[in-house]
Parts: C-alpha cells; sequence; structure tokens
C-alpha cells in the first residue's frame, strides 16, 4: 500500500552540490531519506491503537570556513531540493569553488531482513501484541497493569557529498517493548523489557516475545520485595547487558570528537595514555549485523567500523564524522550520525561495548564480600566536560558473601567517567548488548550498550536508607 | 531565507483532507502543522551553524465504532492526503473497540478563548544578523567572567509555528504562536577543576530575551561550582533551586493525569480530596496564563483550555483530562483541555499546559537564612532514569551548595539525593517569592523550594 519513491539519483545529488556550491563553500553535502513506520499499542487490556506513517525529505549542508549552513525541505522532488541549494549558495559570497563530483560506493552486500515488516500482517503483529500482553498478565495475579508497544520502521537514506561518493543505505528497525506494573499491599512496582534489532521480522522466531514478556512481569514482581537501597561508597558489580550505559556515558560521550575538538572532553589529550587496568578493553562496533546501533553507512555516507576505543587499557581512539575528524587530523570512522533529514549531523555513538574478560559472572559473584549488584539499569545522563555521570538502577540487590541477597529499590549511582574506569577491578565472560536510544543535541539515534558482569572497586550508591 | 516561501493555508488542507475522509461511515480528525525554525550556534564569535526550516505535516484520526485508527504524512499533495485518510481508516482494523473512544463536539456551542500577544510579527522580521548578534552577546559576556574558560555552546533558537485542528465533529481551530529563546552553556576552570553552567532567556519575540544576562547566568553558576566536592551522606533540608523544582513538579504531574490514574499507573489513585502535599502548597494548570510558553486557545484536539486547581491548600483536588480519560469516566469529568501531542507523527494524550506552583515569600537568601542549614540543590542528572512516576521513588545525582548559618557555603557535586514523591510533597516546608518560568520540558512557574528529610549520599 505504501507509495514507493525514487529516492536520490546520484545525477540529482550532483547537481544540488554543484549548485550549493555556486558561490564558493569548501564542503557540500545532500542526505535524502523516505522513512515508513508502523506501530502497535495495547494497554488496559486493549489493543488501543495502530499507527502508520511516511516522512520524506532531503537536507543540504553547506560548509564555508567557520559556518555551517543547513537546510531542509519535507520533499524529495528534484526542483524542491535544487531549490534548497540555491538558498543555501545564495547565503554564501565568494568565487567558486570546487566542482562537484559524485562518484558511487559499492558497498558489500549487507544481510536483508528474510522477513520485511511490511509484507506481514497488521493482524500478524497484533496477535504478537496480544501474546506478549498475555504472557506477562499470566505470569503472577500480582501483575496490575501491561503496556506492550510494537514499531517496526525501515529508514531509506541517500547521501552524497563534495568530497565523498554517493552511497546509500537501507535499514530495517524492529522494536517490542513491554511495561508491567505490579503491586502488593499499596505497594507499586514497575518493570520494563525490550525485544530490538535491526533485523527483520524473524526477530519474533521462537516466541523470543514471551520470554521478554516474562523478563518484564519478573522484574516488576521481585521488587515487590524490595527495600531501600543504601547510600554512600561501596563496590559495586554491574551486571551484563544494559550495564553497558556505564561505558557509554560514563566514557562513551567524552570520546565524541565534537567535544575533543573544542577541547571540553575529560578525554581530550589522553590519547595514548593509561585509562584503565590492562584486563579492560572497549569498542564501538557499528558493523556487526543484527545490533540495534549498526548500519552500513553512517548518515554522511562513511562505510561504519569497529572503532578500539579503550585497548587492555590504554585510550586508543575517538569517534569522528568527516568535518571533526579533519580538524583532529583523523579519518571519520563512520560515526556521523542524525535523527532524521531535518538534523545536521554530529559524532555519535553505535554500538559500544567492553570486551569479555575469562572469568564467569557466577564466579566474580562468588569471590565478592560485599557489594551493591545493580541487575538492571534504567538509563543515565553525563556531563562530558566533567566526566560526572549518573544512572539509575531499576533492579538492584545486595551482595554478601558471595551471595545475592535481598532487592533493594530506589537507587542511583554517581561517579566521574575518568574514575571509575579505573576502578574496575574484574571483568567476566558474558558480553550482551542491548538496544537504547540516545540522546545528544536534541536528537534520538538508536544505539547498543553492553558489556560483561563487570566489578568497581568502589562508587557512591544513592538509596533512601542512611 | 524564508520569506521565499508563502506558508501553507492549513484550514484549507484540513478541510481537503477531511474530504477525502467523506464517503467513510466513522469520524474524522486532522491535525496540521507548519512551523518556520531558525537555530543558530555560535563560536569564539563566530556562527558555527545556521540551520533553517519549514517542518510541516498533518495527522489523521479516525474513529469508528469505538476503534481507533492513526495515520501521518507530510504530504500535502491530493494524493498524500487521500493516503493518509486511507490508512487512519485501515488502522482502525486490529483494534479493540472501547466506547470511550471518541472524538470531541465542536460546532457553534465551542467559544475559544481569546488570548492575545501569542503571535509576534517581529521574530520572522529580526534580521538574521540580528538574531546572531544575541548568540554571540550570551558567549562574549560569559567569557568575560574571570574563571570562564570557553563557552561550549550559545544558541538562538526561534520557532514561528501554526496549527489547525478540525473534525467532522464539527471542530475548525486555528492557532499560530511565536517563541525564541538564547541559550548558553560556560566551563569553568581552575586548575584541573572543571565546572559547566547554564544560562537561557526565553521570549515570544528576539527584543524580549536578554542575552547578556543568560551569558552572565551561565558564568555565574560554572564558577559557584569550582572546587565542589561531595559533601557527607545524611539527611538534609535541601532547598531547590527554580529550575530543580521545575523538573520535579514536571515529573510529580504525570502521576496527576487521569490517564495514568485510570490505568493503574499513579500514585495519587483513589486519593482525591485527600492531604497529600503540605498545607501551603497550590499547584494550578494554566492552559491561558499570558506569560506561559504552552498558553494557547485550544488544546492538541480543538478542547478549549483553561485553568484546573490541581493540589490547593495542600489538597489533591483534580486530575488532567482529555476528551478519552473524561469519558471514561462517564459523566463525572470532562476534558479540562489537556490533550497534547509530541508532533502530528502522534494521537493525543493527557499532558500538562503551564504550571504555576503559587510562591510563598522574600528572596532566595531570606529563604535560606530561614531555612538555616541544610544542602542547595542547583542541578540535578539522571531525572529520566531516576524517577519513577508510577512508585514515587526519586533519586538523581546532584550539584550545588552547603547551607550554614542561613547563607550559600561550600560548592558541593557528585552527590545523590533520594526521596519518594509523596515525601517531598507533604515535606515542602517553605517556598521563596522568587517564581520564575522554567521552559525545559514543559513550561512551569516556580520559586525556590525547601524541601525537609532527604537522604544525601556523598563522602
Amino acid at each position: 500500500m505504501a507509495i514507493e519513491s525514487p529516492g536520490l539519483s546520484p545525477e540529482l545529488a550532483e547537481s544540488a552540490l554543484a549548485r550549493a556550491l555556486r558561490n564558493g563553500g569548501d564542503y557540500a553535502e545532500v542526505f535524502a531519506e523516505d522513512r515508513s513506520s508502523l506501530s502497535v499499542r495495547m494497554d488496559d487490556g486493549r489493543l488501543e491503537e495502530v499507527s502508520s506513517g511516511v516522512d520524506r525529505g532531503a537536507s543540504i549542508r553547506l560548509v564555508k570556513g567557520p559556518t555551517t549552513s543547513f537546510g531542509y525541505v519535507d520533499s524529495l522532488d528534484g526542483d524542491a531540493i535544487l531549490a534548497l541549494a540555491d538558498r543555501l549558495s545564495a547565503g554564501v559570497r565568494g568565487q567558486s569553488a570546487l566542482p562537484a563530483s559524485v562518484r558511487v560506493l559499492t558497498l558489500e552486500p549487507r544481510p536483508v531482513p528474510r522477513i520485511a515488516p511490511a509484507h506481514v500482517d497488521t493482524s500478524r503483529k497484533a496477535a504478537i501484541v496480544r501474546a506478549a500482553e498475555e504472557a506477562a498478565r499470566g505470569r503472577s495475579s500480582e501483575v496490575r497493569q501491561v503496556s506492550v508497544s510494537y514499531s517496526e520502521g525501515r529508514q531509506r537514506v541517500w547521501v552524497a557529498s563534495s568530497r565523498g561518493p554517493f552511497a546509500s543505505d537501507d535499514r530495517t528497525r524492529i522494536v517490542l517493548g513491554l511495561n508491567v506494573v505490579a503491586e502488593r499491599a499499596g505497594v507499586i512496582q514497575t518493570g520494563r523489557e525490550t525485544l530490538a534489532g535491526t533485523t527483520g521480522f524473524e526477530l519474533f522466531d521462537d516466541e523470543a516475545y514471551r520470554r521478554v514478556a516474562l523478563e518484564a512481569a519478573d522484574k516488576a514482581l521481585v521488587m515487590l520485595d524490595a527495600r531501600p537501597a543504601p547510600s554512600g561508597r561501596m563496590p559495586v558489580i554491574l551486571a551484563n547487558g544494559f550495564g553497558g550505559v556505564l561505558f557509554h556515558e560514563a566514557c562513551g560521550h567524552g570520546l565524541e570528537a565534537d567535544f575533543i575538538v573544542k577541547k571540553t572532553s575529560i578525554w581530550e589529550d589522553k590519547m595514548g595514555s593509561r585509562v584503565a587496568e590492562s584486563f579492560v578493553t572497549a569498542l564501538d562496533d557499528g558493523t556487526t549485523p543484527g545490533l540495534w546501533g549498526s548500519n552500513a553507512i553512517d548518515d554522511e555516507g562513511s562505510p561504519t567500523e569497529a572503532t578500539l576505543l579503550v585497548e587492555e587499557g590504554i585510550l586508543t581512539g575517538y569517534l569522528t564524522d568527516v568535518l571533526r575528524g579533519e580538524k583532529l587530523g583523523l579519518a571519520s570512522t563512520g560515526n556521523g550520525r542524525r535523527q532524521s533529514f531535518r538534523h545536521i549531523p554530529y559524532p555519535r555513538m553505535t554500538n559500544t561495548y567492553f570486551a569479555r574478560g575469562d572469568v564467569s559472572a557466577a564466579d566474580l559473584i562468588a569471590d565478592t564480600p560485599r557489594a551493591f549488584y545493580a541487575k538492571s539499569l534504567s538509563g543515565g545522563q553525563v556531563d562530558p566536560a566533567t566526566g560526572d555521570f549518573v544512572f539509575g538502577v531499576s533492579e538492584g540487590y545486595l551482595i554478601e558473601d558471595g551471595r545475592v541477597g535481598p532487592p533493594l529499590k530506589g537507587a542511583t549511582l554517581i561517579g566521574n567517567g575518568a574514575e571509575v574506569l579505573r576502578a574496575i577491578d574484574a571483568i567476566a565472560d558474558d558480553l550482551d548488548v542491548k538496544a537504547g536510544m540516545c540522546g545528544k543535541e536534541g536528537q534520538a539515534v538508536p544505539v547498543g550498550t553492553g558489556q560483561p558482569t563487570l566489578r568497581l572497586r568502589e562508587l557512591t550508591v544513592g538509596g533512601t536508607a542512611v | 531565507m524564508g520569506a521565499a516561501v508563502p506558508s501553507t493555508d492549513l484550514l484549507a488542507v484540513g478541510r481537503d483532507a477531511l474530504a477525502q475522509g467523506a464517503g467513510l461511515p466513522g469520524d474524522l480528525e486532522v491535525f496540521v502543522q507548519e512551523s518556520e525554525t531558525t537555530s543558530i550556534k555560535v563560536y569564539q564569535g563566530e556562527v558555527e551553524s545556521l540551520v533553517s526550516g519549514r517542518p510541516k505535516g498533518l495527522g489523521a484520526r479516525y474513529v469508528h465504532g469505538g476503534r481507533m485508527g492513526y495515520a501521518y504524512t507530510g504530504d500535502f499533495s491530493p494524493a498524500g492526503l487521500e493516503h493518509v485518510v486511507a490508512m487512519a481508516a485501515a488502522n482502525t482494523e486490529a483494534a479493540d473497540p472501547d466506547p470511550a473512544v471518541g472524538l470531541p463536539r465542536g460546532g457553534s456551542g465551542t467559544r475559544y478563548p481569546d488570548v492575545p500577544g501569542l503571535w509576534r510579527p517581529g521574530l520572522l522580521s529580526t534580521p538574521m544578523e540580528a538574531k546572531i548578534a544575541l548568540a554571540v552577546a550570551a558567549e562574549r559576556v560569559a567569557l568575560a567572567s574571570p574563571r570562564i574558560e570557553t563557552v561550549e555552546e550559545s544558541s538562538y533558537v526561534d520557532s514561528a509555528g501554526r496549527t489547525a485542528v478540525l473534525s467532522t465533529r464539527g471542530v475548525e481551530a486555528y492557532g499560530e504562536q511565536t517563541f525564541c529563546y538564547v541559550y548558553t552553556s560556560a566551563h569553568a576552570r581552575d586548575g584541573d577543576d572543571v565546572q559547566t553552567g547554564l544560562g537561557f532567556s526565553t521570549g515570544r519575540e528576539p527584543m524580549e530575551l536578554d542575552a547578556e544576562e543568560a551569558g552572565r547566568e551561565a558564568a555565574r553558576k560554572a564558577e559557584a561550582l569550582l572546587g565542589a566536592r561531595p559533601c557527607p551522606t545524611g539527611l538534609y533540608t535541601v532547598v531547590l533551586d527554580r529550575e530543580v523544582a521545575a523538573a520535579l513538579v514536571g515529573v510529580v504531574v504525570h502521576a496527576l493525569s487521569a490517564d495514568a490514574v485510570q490505568r493503574g499507573r499513579s500514585l495519587f489513585a483513589g486519593r482525591l480530596g485527600e492531604q497529600v502535599a503540605a498545607p501551603g502548597f497550590n499547584l494550578v494548570d494554566d492552559g491561558l496564563h499570558p506569560d506561559g510558553m504552552a498558553t494557547s486557545p485550544f488544546d492538541d484536539e480543538g478542547v478549549p483550555r483553561g485553568a484546573t486547581v490541581l493540589i490547593g491548600s495542600g489538597t489533591l483536588q483534580a486530575f488532567l483530562h482529555d476528551t478519552y480519560t473524561a469519558a471514561r469516566e462517564g459523566g463525572a469529568a470532562r476534558s479540562t483541555g489537556n490533550a497534547e501531542r509530541g508532533s502530528y507523527r502522534g494521537s493525543p494524550g493527557v499532558s500538562p499546559s503551564n504550571l504555576v506552583v503559587e510562591a510563598g515569600e522574600g528572596s532566595l537568601e531570606e529563604l535560606l537564612a530561614r531555612v538555616g542549614s541544610g544542602l542547595y540543590v542547583v542541578g540535578i542528572t539522571g531525572l529520566h532514569s531516576g524517577a519513577n512516576p508510577v512508585s514515587g521513588e526519586l533519586s538523581v545525582g546532584a550539584q550545588g551548595h552547603l547551607i550554614e548559618g542561613g547563607a550559600l557555603a561550600a560548592p558541593v557535586r557528585e552527590i545523590t539525593i533520594a526521596t519518594d514523591m509523596l515525601s517531598l510533597l507533604r515535606n515542602l516546608s517553605d517556598r521563596g517569592g522568587d517564581a520564575r518560568w522554567i521552559p525545559f520540558s514543559g513550561s512551569v512557574q516556580t520559586p525556590s523550594l525547601a524541601v525537609t528529610g532527604v537522604t544525601v549520599a556523598g563522602a
């Protein structure tokens, strides 16, 4: 039923770049996007809404000296794109610059979704949402409320610049999320879990939705027994998976090249120095098929890469886009990303995680006399200039004498990026990467955050118990 | 740059879209939006980026037999409108029916309040150079402060937005408004110690902005935190800066939506008429306040906005409603005009408009003197992950200053403050007379607030 659009042709891209640069400029780029989305929402026992839509448009970026001019049109019409190029070039004074010549980039074939979501009937999507809801509700009579949301999106992008090749990408993402409310004797707790991938409808093979539904319900149920978390400094174990928010917030943002260029990152001028113990390695990897933050190319047309950020405890890499990389004398690492055609690209993470160690998580816990165990995190925030970060714990426990004790609620972890990297004293072998949305400059992009279970010598736990 | 393209006649687009649904048996509503936006960032006295655009879109909500379907598009061509209406109708098929689902009735009985001054032609007629100069001025003033090393960002942003809501139930509403702000983020340094501070100024047109004060505010806040360290763990009386108070009020109000109450996601469920806050606490949702940035004659489903007392003298008096949540109460509730959408891409849900916390007495200094000792919190981090409006738990990172002898003492960072939302409201012990509008994540006017019994985790 969707109206197919032709996207952006190399010929149109070349004309738009030439016209954008007509009055001079150091760099021009044209980006076009055609995105179709569909979501199904169930709440309060009812399938309440199916929503679908199309976003189509193009933007042009024109750089001259220190200034970037950026404009967009809500259309893929050739005349509208050329008029935009003229409007931007009119703001530039000078002699005509480099002629744009567009070379088409041919990429290795990427795995295409085995089952394109657009070819699956809405009723089947609704059936999965209903089955997930029933599974969560059926877990316990203490489950009071369940909401389920399914979203699929296909985003096709085309991008060309006066320097880079013409490249395109075709990205399909699906996410199923559940929020469960459980109640006992007036105490209310919530549990959230998601299943997500850069993949087709095969995401739901083997009734994977059922496992996620039960996990969300169990998170809410277990927290009904939770006592107030302690407050103060103590050893902390972060469970695998979404615990990777630690690296994302504590270090990842500060390695994004825009902060490095402006010298507003704690990691600026630290390249090559020791930042962690020698068993700590971390990377940003936009290439692994299926992960939530993976793409074939970034939103500037650079192929994505796996970039070592910390190798055996030494800081080895920054995350760059074309223009910030140039200022640092570095090539783009394929991290120039944007939310949509209406947004200017920034250096952003893709999938960021600590590499695995060689002990099991069970042994790591058994070897710990006392610690706060953060099993599940709800997100976080960092100030890249100071490295001070905070993240919320949605499921926590006390570990005593190597055993996981009762659940603890209402805790936030707070620390400093540089200090926390040095505080890692053990890493297990159970690497897992979870899906999340990362916000920066008012733009949200899909990212993977991951890690194996790891232990910090000391961190501040902010609970309500003194 | 925007003047070359004439603005779209949104009512005409809306009528064309409604006409596409003329043969359908159900009710159709369209929400049409277009805005002109400019966003300027300056760095070291030069324009770093200048973004301009005219985003537009239309959302169609179709209701038939208690089933709802939604679709959106940015394509206003006849083919685009035909497609979006057909998609909205098709999207009802998988939905479960609910007798409360329906569109509000419009027509001759609907009176929209007259709210003057929301649209200022001066915003679009101000030359680009003058807008750039505001961001440059904020940066220059911040950099002139002795210990400011860098201004990471100094921005000017504006938007001239137009909205139309039309339906086959007789709603036909059109509104337009302008908005602009200057925002500055400054970094202070003393040796290895770096601290950041934000300053801002908002208005409906550039002449209302005080860019230099935004720069001074950013510098003042960053410099004040130099030398900050964790304070001892313990129970404190905290004084919440107005930005912090606004952010916390914004989270608490999630639980005051009838939608959260009806779905069992509110800690205020079943508490109407109860004392939920300190006796002096008054909280009003005022959709028509002349100074509020969320002010509008109608909400996002075309229902007239108004004012709703949520908490009066500490007593829970009302929840916020849209048409759906009011219908779920049978005849017991009416929409309070609080339907809101993130954009044309989404169907409406319940959301506050302008929240007003009644001010107390005296300046911040007088409030600190009355409190005597405790912690003054100027910034919090991790609110979206650290506050749970369902369970009421609240634990966030914080920065600020100790309060000793009724005045500000040593700066503090790398601590958390934790409580739960009901305790927060009940333990509000004092309010300043220093109310300010805070435009971040909503529109809230609040004074500085003092709260007893907050757990602080630090050294």
